[in-house]
């Protein structure tokens, strides 16, 4: 099931880039094709680093244990 | 008192010449030399001599065979076979169809060819040899060969080309050294970025900056060194070879001796064998394998450089222009046995090969273009392990992760 859907967004970047952009009005045609390389090389390096996509995943909830627990340690304060 | 003939054989230099190795190697040459004597300068006219030295070097695979090597035996037997046949080729030819596809200058562009090899090889026995599988070597080349020239036309030297290329080539190993080795990321999905992100930044800044036109006449190329006065062949071999060419040369001795004869060496090979003993007798694995992964780069771009600066590319850059050289390069280093000797060889072959393919036109168009694709054949005979077994190093593409 991934493969299809990665597959299709593949697959959709390369039409829109270069039958969607076709008139020039966005971006120049030319253009247009390398970018799709660099946007594919981006989401390849970076699908490929699963390390950094789940360090990113988990920021929120590390965040609210530290805030919880700087919270917790200034409770426990002596007066 | 006087010995049997049997006796007088039992000598340490007659038993280490009938060593299956040795014959092994020498049928392998008898085969090559084989194909060689009906071309110039040698040129013999008749087939018996290619015939001849063919059978003898047939026998050496025999007797390898029945030694017990095997493989290196029936290298030999086909190495004879095949320099018979070429041999008996090569008399059918006419004389002048001959000099004009086996000069001296088939030896001075086989030079040309490998030299981007070399430097790619080279850069991927540092990077392999720490532990970092680099297969963006080919994506580093082809930023080499852009920002080299548009570093030529732009500061009006080609040092500033080479520095610009190698400086940009570096800096591609720096991200992707970050991903393999601190990110962790498979090292093979990471390279394959690489390559396509190099496809996509070298074809947009050349549609933006060049309007994909060729890049303006008169920019700066690689010098050449011109080494007059060594005769005939030689002035034409190697009479007139690029700067990068002559630094490839002596870029396989300095690798050789870096790797192999010195402290920082003995480093980069226990992090590519063992990291955890390395880590554990205080050597920074990180640091090392990110010095070797941007040194790569840095050699691998200037391989690059060579592609559009040098002879063949004469200041002008074609998009994706390396047309799967820094593969090339890789199986090099695999067919020589991530050894800087071997590579070198490895990639003299593929530039042999491609330079004959170039040469082969004199003969039949098409013939030419099929032997075009023999040095993807031999990547592929080399990467499928035909020619020996190959060992890689053996934390060779493993992610380290310090305890």
């Amino acid at each position: 099931m991934g493969t299809l859907l990665s597959a299709l967004l593949f697959g959709g970047l390369l039409f829109g880039t270069t039958h969607g952009l076709n008139s020039g009005a966005v971006i120049q045609p030319e253009l247009a094709s390398n970018l799709t390389y660099i946007i594919e090389g981006l989401v390849v390096l970076f699908v490929g680093a699963d390390v950094l996509v789940l360090w990113v995943w988990n920021t929120p909830r590390r965040l609210l244990g530290k805030r919880g627990k700087s919270a917790t340690s200034t409770a426990e304060l002596p007066a | 008192m006087s010995t049997s003939w049997t006796a007088r054989l039992d000598n340490p230099l007659s038993a280490r010449l009938r060593d299956a190795s040795i014959t092994g190697y020498l049928g392998i040459f008898l085969g090559a030399l084989a194909a060689f004597l009906a071309i110039p300068p040698i040129e013999a006219r008749t087939i018996t001599w290619p015939i001849l030295v063919g059978i003898v070097a047939m026998l050496l695979g025999v007797w390898t065979i029945a030694r017990g090597r095997r493989r290196l035996g029936w290298g030999a037997f086909a190495a004879g076979l095949l320099g018979i046949g070429l041999g008996i080729l090569a008399t059918h030819s006419s004389t002048n169809n001959l000099n004009q596809a086996f000069d001296a200058t088939l030896v001075a562009q086989t030079f040309g060819l490998a030299t981007p090899l070399i430097f790619g090889a080279m850069a991927g026995i540092f990077s392999e040899r720490s532990g970092v599988v680099n297969i963006g070597l080919e994506g580093m080349m082809l930023m080499g060969a852009f920002w080299g020239v548009y570093g030529a036309d732009k500061g009006g030297t080609w040092v500033v080309g080479v520095l610009l290329g190698a400086a940009v080539g570096g800096l591609l190993a720096l991200v992707y050294a970050f991903f393999a080795i601190h990110l962790r990321s498979d090292q093979i999905v990471g390279g394959t970025a690489v390559n396509l992100l190099s496809v996509g930044i070298t074809g947009y800044f050349f549609v933006q900056l060049y309007h994909n036109a060729p890049v303006p006449n008169g920019v700066s190329v690689l010098p050449t060194v011109n080494l007059p006065g060594m005769g005939h062949f030689l002035d034409g071999a190697i009479g007139g070879l690029s700067i990068l060419t002559w630094a490839g040369f002596a870029l396989v001795i300095i690798t050789y001796l870096v790797i192999f004869k010195t402290p920082i060496g003995l480093r980069i090979r226990a992090c590519g064998e063992h990291p955890r003993a390395a880590d554990t007798v205080g050597i920074n694995v990180y640091a090392v394998r990110y010095c070797c992964v941007v040194l790569s780069g840095i050699l691998v771009a200037i391989g690059g450089v060579y592609l559009s600066e040098g002879p063949s590319g004469n200041g002008g850059f074609i998009f994706n222009m390396t047309n799967g050289a820094g593969f090339i390069a890789l199986a090099a280093v695999i067919f020589g046995n991530w050894r800087p000797a071997g590579a070198f060889a490895a990639a003299l072959l593929f530039g042999f090969s491609s330079a004959l393919a170039l040469r082969l036109q004199i003969y039949s168009t098409q013939a030419g273009t099929l032997f075009r694709m023999l040095p993807y054949v031999l990547t592929l005979v080399a990467v499928a392990g035909v020619i020996g077994r190959t060992v890689p190093p053996a934390a060779d593409g493993k992610p380290y992760v310090r305890q």
